[in-house]
């Protein structure tokens, strides 16, 4: 059962030098998420790889409707929730729970962990869970009900705000780089209890990182964003052995590894994302850009079962085109 | 060659709490060298020594030789001689390292005025050519700017042209690529090596990613709960350590596994 369906999904952002609507073109625009489609299924784990600014928290702060989409359709297992208001969302978003990034930030800092999980308990009518198992769902001691976050370390308190998105058992969990600020060790605890959380539970997950091996790691599919687009998407395992796109091969390279053969090589242009050039939008950072990558757009094409591309070079007359 | 830094028995203390536990290393002229550990190793800590940056509160003991002399018995009117001269910092987050009130040219030409003696103009010189040196485009622009204004990545770029700004013996980096995404860490560090090579300046990279360090440290010390493991060649990384916890790095190390007949 496809439990979140994505489709055409766009957000574009006003930059801030024009205010007065009536002053603003075409280029004060951004475009921070744009034309995403994807589904995801009962029990699966996407990843979301890019770097800083190519829009993949915006995507998925969007698809839980913290940001307001512009256009396009969000379905959450076959209910369109795209546009529907507040009062109406409420009730769904025990089944979709978002994971964000900083947990200094994202736990209230004058509450007992009691308190936080237990006001996500009282408003969402929960009888079976108690704030003591869930803690113990996630690892943590269960007197730490009576803590406050500044008494926790960062992986204990990103195991906090998990505990807050599992008490609701939700369907979806999205997990916005829920590891970026942890060292290595720390950040393999809490990638094991999310992977013993879906096996558990059969929670599907969006898996938001800059980190390939991470991703690697947790997520079945990728999708591969730069700039607000999705440019690969496939099996995880397929898109880091054989990466098509050039923005991935360079993201593949870019992970160090411990033989001591890293060698990542790339051309550095500081106004990379923002100042889009026409045409493609990696054209002026892609080694093997010709004449039709600065003219025109690529759509995602499919190249094989599962596997899609947004690159000129695998289209008829690119470098890397084969027929059938 | 002679160890350009020799650490012995530093332990750095805080109230009755021990930070630091009797650490003791060498760092050779040229050479780059890792310290390892997880968050609350020490790591951060035994580089602030180094560049006697700890906060007033810390109680240290121990030795740090650099070029033979006693860094923690030298005053502090002697140490600003060597601090941001001889000895650099590099720090984790670039845009917090650098003072946000300032434009970014005065608080390179400030560490080039102040160390080797330059009029504005000189300075401002030295401070574009080292911005073109590490990368910056439109070095012109960038100078008159606000930390604020540049990207990470950018920002630690210039820190990485400040530490460099005097031709430094050492320059201690503390985790200077955790904050930016992997690919401009691909950039970070292959410029480090650049400069680290172009000046023969000696580099402690304070990381808590062993394959970041296996990949441009000549050596690595292990770190964990205040205390140096063992130091080992970054080239027998694999094979080399019994310790059980560098094993344990090593097992919670994520990488792409990647097979070899890809394309």
């Amino acid at each position: 059962m496809k439990i979140l369906r994505v489709s055409n999904l766009t957000k574009i952002f006003a930059q801030p030098s024009r205010m007065l609507t009536i002053f603003r073109r075409e280029k004060d625009f951004l475009k921070a998420v744009d034309n995403v489609t994807f589904d995801i299924e009962e029990n699966e784990v996407i990843g979301v790889v890019g770097e800083s600014g190519s829009g993949k928290t915006t995507l998925v702060k969007t698809i839980v409707r913290l940001i307001e989409p512009d256009y396009g359709k969000i379905e959450f297992m076959g209910k369109d929730i795209t546009h529907i208001n507040q009062k109406q969302l409420r009730p769904l978003r025990r089944h979709f729970q978002i994971i964000f990034q900083n947990p200094f930030l994202s736990l209230n800092p004058t509450r007992k962990i009691k308190d936080i999980i237990g006001d996500v308990i009282k408003l969402h009518k929960i009888d079976n869970v108690t704030v003591e198992q869930v803690l113990e769902d996630v690892g943590l001691p269960k007197d730490y009900i009576y803590r406050y976050p500044h008494q926790l370390s960062g992986g204990e308190r990103q195991r906090v705000a998990i505990a807050r998105a599992l008490v609701l058992r939700p369907k979806l969990i999205v997990a916005d780089e829920i590891t970026s600020s942890l060292d290595i060790v720390t950040q393999i605890g809490i990638l094991n209890l999310l992977k013993e959380i879906r096996k558990r539970w059969m929670t599907s997950m969006i898996f938001v990182s800059h980190d390939l091996a991470v991703i690697n790691y947790i997520s079945d599919r990728v999708l591969v964003m730069y700039a607000g687009k999705v440019v690969e998407e496939g099996v995880t395992r397929e898109v880091i052995d054989n990466p098509r796109h050039p923005y991935t091969q360079a993201l593949v390279d870019s992970v160090p590894d411990i033989e001591g053969n890293w060698n990542p090589k790339y051309s550095y242009d500081e106004k990379d994302i923002v100042s889009v050039p026409p045409g493609c939008k990696f054209s002026h950072r892609c080694p093997f850009a010709f004449d039709k990558c600065y003219k025109s757009e690529p759509n995602l094409i499919q190249l094989s079962t599962g596997r899609k591309v947004a690159c000129h070079l695998y289209e008829e007359g690119g470098q890397f085109f084969r027929s059938g | 060659m002679a160890a350009l830094l020799k650490v012995q028995g530093l332990t750095i203390s805080f109230q009755q709490n021990e930070v630091v536990k009797n650490v003791s290393f060498e760092v050779e002229q040229g050479e780059i060298f890792g310290l390892v550990g997880q968050s609350g190793a020490g790591k951060s800590m035994t580089g602030r020594a180094i560049i006697r940056l700890l906060p007033p509160t810390a109680k240290v003991s121990g030795r740090i030789f650099f070029k033979g002399h006693d860094l923690l018995s030298l005053s502090e009117k002697e140490m600003r001689k060597i601090r941001g001269n001889e000895i650099t910092l590099i720090q984790q987050d670039p845009v917090a390292s650098l003072n946000p009130v300032f434009k970014i040219r005065d608080q390179i030409t400030d560490v080039i005025k102040l160390h080797l003696k330059l009029d504005d103009k000189e300075a401002i010189n030295r401070a574009r050519n080292l911005f073109t040196e590490v990368g910056i485009p439109n070095p012109e622009k960038v100078l008159l700017k606000y930390p604020h204004q540049l990207s990470g990545g950018l920002c630690q770029r210039v820190a990485i042209a400040i530490a460099f700004a005097c031709e430094p013996s050492l320059v201690v980096a503390d985790e200077p690529t955790t904050a930016l995404d992997v690919i401009t860490q691909g950039m970070v560090v292959n410029l480090m090596k650049r400069m680290q090579k172009q000046f023969n300046t000696s580099i402690i990279f304070i990381t808590h990613n062993l394959a970041l360090a296996s990949n441009i440290c000549s050596r690595i010390a292990v770190m964990n709960d205040g205390q140096l493991l063992e130091v080992i060649l970054s080239k027998n990384i694999l094979t080399g350590s019994n310790h059980p916890y560098t094993r344990t790095l090593l097992s919670s190390l994520l990488t792409l596994n990647r097979r070899a007949d890809a394309a």
